[in-house]
């Protein structure tokens, strides 16, 4: 095993450590001192007794960014290994996409004043974080091209990991871009604080983080669980997840852009219609999320034998039994093909 | 003189390697990597409040010097000097169990133990001298002679001087506990030059302590002793 061999779900873990190695002592020591803000009653954040409120966004939200980037960075690496079995091909530009992983980590960590564009820190301020905000969308748009480019004059086939790998390309890319909508201050001025943004984060965390969690759970079920679940509903249950996700969040970028703020159980009349598609979407959501409990429960006592590799899939967890034994290998194994050494065995297969 | 030699105790040195790996040389670079991992989360960690003191040592400049008048700077430098010798004493245990000898290592653990605990004492009267002088932020905030316009702010700095003084003797406290351990560990003669890992990690910690006040005693008790 070398580096350039690690699948790209271990790089994308690997970026997440470093993120939350970094992020978490932050958030632990802002909590340190709201706790001791209160005992003592001395402002560090609370205006009434001379603290900074800002301050206190600032030590958040230096944490509670790059927070997001440990929710779907394991998502986007769970992404890279459906595609690529899948498609039977190795991933496109795997150099490029386990960089964008870490560039992602990097560039997490110095985007967080977009968070705080109407709340006080100067208008400068805001055009550099403005600025490097705009830098984040180059690896994910990177990750974005790779995966599509992949799938070209690949083998694809569609089991329902794939069809939840697909529906987290589309939403992700939709949640990304309007990403940028956000990171532009002038239009952010207008948006902020609507449902444009609520919209935004859920087709980022569940469009992506959630659909990608359910394409990992799905690949890796039969290899955690050593029985196979029933494909035909899985499909189901990803396409209603896929029509119940966008029914629900749609209307909300056209609700946010016509102005209707977050955090308020009321609203005018005119936005009946919109609130109610995205409340019957809401119900399809809720409805379709709890089809994979059951078919996963009933698979894991009564599924078929899944095997050892359902799949055909590369890597190291398919050539060992599933359910895994507790020492996983008797031996630690030395990799000696290149990763996702999919297609002609001889054609690739490194000496 | 005995020289630090691994390649002849190879063998000997694979007997201290635990089971998940491969051998003592990866042992060793895993448990550098992790304690400097441990490290960078301590300096983020300490890093808020020194965010927090930047901050407010920016809005309120004449506030916090007025208020440093307060702190006991003789006290204050004793105790850094108390912790340099802390830190020498340490670099030699870490020394000595390298070259397996073992009376020197009990020593020099000891010696840095009783330094740490001065250090630790010397605080704990220090902290009660402010209560004493009502120095405690919050509704007993009763300091002589401060100009009243710095009350308010003044209570910042008073809060941030116990929180990150306060947070450094938890971390001391943690460290004199290690000391023990390691104490009681090579009383029993388990370190030797195939073996010094731990007292070498507990030196990392030791030292990062160490360095952590040495930034804060002069941002916190000499601001006031400056004057441009």
């Amino acid at each position: 095993m070398s580096w350039m061999r690690l699948p790209l779900f271990i790089w994308a873990h690997y970026a997440t450590g470093l993120i939350q190695i970094l992020g978490t002592p932050v958030v632990a020591i802002a909590l340190v001192l709201v706790a001791v803000e209160r005992i003592m009653h001395v402002g560090i954040f609370d205006p009434n007794v001379g603290g900074d409120p800002i301050l206190f966004q600032h030590i958040f939200w230096f944490y509670s960014h790059p927070a997001v980037y440990i929710m779907i960075l394991p998502g986007m690496g769970v992404i890279s290994e459906v595609i690529a079995c899948f498609s039977r091909k190795r991933p496109f530009g795997y150099e490029f996409i386990a960089a964008s992983s870490m560039g992602i980590a990097i560039l997490g960590f110095i985007v967080w004043g977009h968070h705080m564009f109407v709340t006080g820190q100067s208008v400068y301020t805001g055009i550099v974080f403005s600025f490097l905000t705009f830098f984040v969308a180059v690896p994910s748009a990177i990750k974005v091209f790779n995966w599509t480019a992949t799938m070209y004059k690949g083998s694809v086939t569609f089991e329902s990991p794939m069809l939840y790998s697909f529906a987290f390309i589309g939403l992700f890319t939709i949640g990304g871009l309007t990403g940028l909508f956000l990171s532009t201050m002038a239009t952010d001025v207008a948006l902020h604080g609507t449902y444009f943004v609520v919209a935004h984060f859920h087709f980022v965390m569940v469009g992506g983080m959630v659909v990608a969690f359910l394409a990992g759970l799905h690949f890796w079920w039969p290899k955690i669980c050593g029985r196979m679940y029933s494909e035909p509903w899985a499909k189901f249950a990803a396409l209603l997840i896929f029509a119940g996700f966008n029914l629900t969040f749609l209307p909300q970028f056209v609700l946010g852009y016509l102005g209707m703020p977050r955090r308020y159980a009321a609203y005018p009349p005119e936005f009946q219609v919109l609130n109610v598609l995205s409340t019957a979407g809401a119900s399809i959501l809720g409805t379709a999320f709890f089809i994979p409990m059951i078919y996963l429960t009933y698979a894991w006592f009564w599924g078929p034998k899944a095997g050892n590799n359902p799949w055909q899939a590369k890597g190291l967890e398919w050539e060992i039994q599933s359910p895994p034994t507790t020492y996983n290998f008797d031996v630690t194994p030395t990799v000696t093909e290149e990763a996702y050494n999919y297609g002609p065995w001889e054609e690739n297969k490194v000496a | 003189m005995p020289e630090i030699v691994h390649d002849v105790h190879e063998a000997e040195a694979e007997k201290y390697v635990k089971h998940h790996f491969v051998n003592s040389a990866q042992q060793m670079d895993a448990d550098t990597l992790g304690m400097w991992t441990f490290l960078i989360t301590e300096v983020l960690f300490f890093g808020g409040m020194f965010a927090a003191y930047a901050v407010y040592r920016d809005l309120y400049p004449e506030a916090f010097a007025a208020t440093s008048e307060f702190m006991n700077v003789k006290i204050g430098a004793a105790n850094t000097a108390v912790l340099i010798c802390s830190s020498l004493t340490m670099a030699l245990a870490v020394r000595s169990a390298q070259l397996s000898k073992r009376k020197a290592l009990i020593g020099f653990l000891i010696g840095t133990l009783i330094f740490g605990s001065i250090f630790l004492i010397v605080k704990a009267f220090e902290y009660h001298a402010k209560y004493v002088e009502h120095l405690i932020p919050g509704p007993n905030f009763h300091p002589d002679n401060l100009a009243p316009q710095f009350m308010h702010h003044s209570q910042i700095l008073f809060f941030l001087y116990f929180c990150m003084t306060g947070m450094h003797a938890v971390h001391m406290i943690v460290g004199v506990g290690l000391l023990t351990f390691l104490i009681i560990q090579a009383y029993r003669n388990i370190f030797n030059a195939n073996n010094f890992v731990t007292v070498e990690m507990i030196g990392l910690y030791w030292h990062f302590v160490d360095v952590v006040w040495i930034f804060l005693f002069p941002l916190l008790y000499l601001i006031g002793h400056w004057h441009w």
